[in-house]
């Protein structure tokens, strides 16, 4: 026998009955059963011989029409479940649409004095086409929203206060800073409104962007060789403020402003935004995000998974800091970095592709490794929640030819130029 | 009809949770006493349609109470009538309480609808609350 639940909709054509026993092999037999023991019941659920449009019929927990309608099987001893099939809405406007406003309304911006009080506050995105499996949020920080389009606004702004505060930086002395490029920029429009010359160290493979942005933004530039990557930007700029006490060097890669303004910006803005978070991924390259953020995401959460996408060793084209290509960071504790994943120029561009593909976000390269060790780390989540802090928008990269590149091609296509 | 407060703002909330598409759900009733709001999916989410879809095993269950139910679905602007669309989808739900629940103007009204026309259920104030249900 068949068992078919009545709604209260339909139990006055089944003399109040909830449930009828009834016996066929598919839902046509049952119904038809059905109906000619309750023949009131006909014009209810059947419309020229089909199930009529104001009733649902399921089968197993499924809208039988989804199976395989009327003659789908049926097993001595199920069920099937009868309900009203209840839709309508609202009147449609001539214009087929809400206004605009209705739709998207009107949020209010801030109102600020200067731009540098429009540093840090970035968003958080939830990837909800990106992310891996349902039941894992998967967001991301948009730090490409700060003023020069970079994460290093905020380490940029906290290194220059800090150094004035303590009156090491006074009017008239020049900042130095090695820098492939956004730390560069965040610097140099600090300088300008505060009123310091700066010159930047930056790998001459750095791109044209970088270069033209520096200078538009009154920056004088020093170039180190392109084969030494990062690191040669550094030795140089180490040596040129040891040989010349003028200059103020702010050194992000040991200034602890600089994860400082990441405890006490960028983590504190996810903690105070989020309930919870699971998982925080960001890319190594000072370690001042991973330390800062980390240390406040572990305040809430003490079993937060800290986690630094980095790149192949010897791989220097992704900006990113391979560990093992020389030279840790005095700010970074590598102790307290929970897992550390290893990227390859091929995956990052992959996700940076994709996050513009699915997500309509245009991100920086180093984002791309963030995102993709971001994916892999929900994917071994049933649930939770994971951030992943984007350093930068994909502006800055333009004349790369990544973007369009068949996949075999990207790693030749890299190997030129510094990307962080 | 009576809806208490915390039912009328288990409604609003969820049709404002569900901006800028309509929400759906069911309210059960204990005579003329609203218990309970079942929020449900909207499963064809849009600012002027819905499409109610709760586990049928659920509302089979339900429907076996001794408790009445009322479709209420959202109207994200327009006023809390029946649009030409509620009365054409009425199907198996006609003459049985149906609410409709503006966001926009923050007001909710009780209907039974027929295929040639809806008649208005007054709400009243619940007699143990100090605000008004409508």
């Amino acid at each position: 026998m068949i068992t078919v639940r009545i709604p209260p909709t339909l139990r006055t054509e089944v003399d109040g009955a909830r449930q009828v026993e009834v016996s066929g092999e598919s839902v046509r037999e049952v119904i038809d059963d059905l109906v000619d023991r309750h023949p009131a019941l006909g014009p209810q659920i059947l419309a020229d011989g089909q199930i009529a449009p104001f009733v649902n019929v399921y089968l197993g927990g499924e809208d039988v029409r989804t199976l395989n309608g009327l003659d789908t099987p049926v097993e001595a001893g199920a069920t099937v479940i009868l309900l009203p099939a209840m839709a309508g809405g609202a009147p449609t406007p001539p214009d087929g649409g809400l206004p605009i406003a209705a739709r998207h309304p009107a949020r209010t911006g801030p109102v600020v004095s200067g731009l540098l009080d429009l540093v840090g506050g970035t968003p958080l995105v939830e990837l909800t086409r990106l992310a891996p499996k349902p039941g894992v949020k998967l967001y991301a920080k948009l730090e490409g929203q700060n003023p020069t389009g970079s994460i290093k606004d905020r380490v940029a702004l906290a290194m220059i206060d800090a150094a004035e505060a303590s009156g090491e930086l006074e009017p008239g002395r020049a900042l130095l800073e090695p820098t492939s490029g956004n730390t560069g920029i965040s610097l140099a429009l600090v300088a300008s409104q505060r009123g310091y010359p700066l010159t930047c160290v930056l790998p001459e493979n750095a791109t044209d962007e970088r270069k033209r942005l520096l200078r538009l933004y009154g920056a004088e530039l020093v170039l180190s060789p392109a084969a030494e990557g990062s690191n040669g930007a550094v030795r140089l700029a180490l040596e040129m403020a040891e040989a010349d006490p003028r200059w103020f060097m702010p050194f992000q890669y040991a200034n602890p402003a600089n994860p400082r303004a990441h405890y006490e910006g960028t983590g504190a803005e996810i903690a105070a935004a989020l309930d919870r978070v699971d998982v925080v991924v960001a890319g190594l390259g000072t370690g001042g995000t991973l330390m800062g953020v980390g240390e406040r995401l572990r305040e809430s959460n003490p079993d937060v998974v800290v986690a630094a996408a980095e790149p192949l060793p010897g791989d220097p084209v992704m900006g990113l800091r391979s560990l093992e290509d020389g030279y840790v960071p005095p700010i970074l504790d590598v102790s307290r970095l929970d897992r550390k994943l290893l990227v390859s120029n091929e995956e990052s561009v992959a996700a940076v592709r994709a996050l513009l593909a699915a997500e309509g976000i245009l991100a920086g390269v180093s984002s791309g490794a963030v995102v993709h060790v971001a994916r892999k780390l929900a994917g071994e989540l049933d649930e939770g929640v994971v951030v992943a802090i984007l350093a930068d928008g994909g502006w800055k990269y333009l004349s790369a030819d990544f973007w369009e590149t068949p996949d075999e091609d990207v790693g030749r296509s890299m190997e030129q130029t510094v990307w962080w | 009809m009576v809806i208490p407060a915390a039912v009328r703002e288990a409604i609003a909330s969820h049709a404002r949770d569900e901006l800028p598409n309509e929400a759906c759900g069911l309210v059960l009733l204990e005579g003329d006493r609203a218990v309970e709001y079942v929020p449900a999916e909207n499963a064809s989410p849009s600012p002027y349609y819905f499409e109610l879809r709760l586990d049928p095993e659920r509302w089979a269950d339900m429907g076996d109470r001794d408790v009445e139910q009322a479709v209420v679905h959202s109207h994200v602007s327009s006023p809390p009538r029946p649009s030409r669309t509620d009365v054409e989808r009425i199907g198996l739900w006609r003459n049985r309480p149906y609410l409709i629940y503006s966001v926009r103007l923050d007001e909710l009204a009780a209907w039974r609808i027929a295929e040639d026309g809806a008649v208005g259920i007054s709400l009243e104030r619940d007699p143990h609350e100090s605000r008004s249900a409508g």
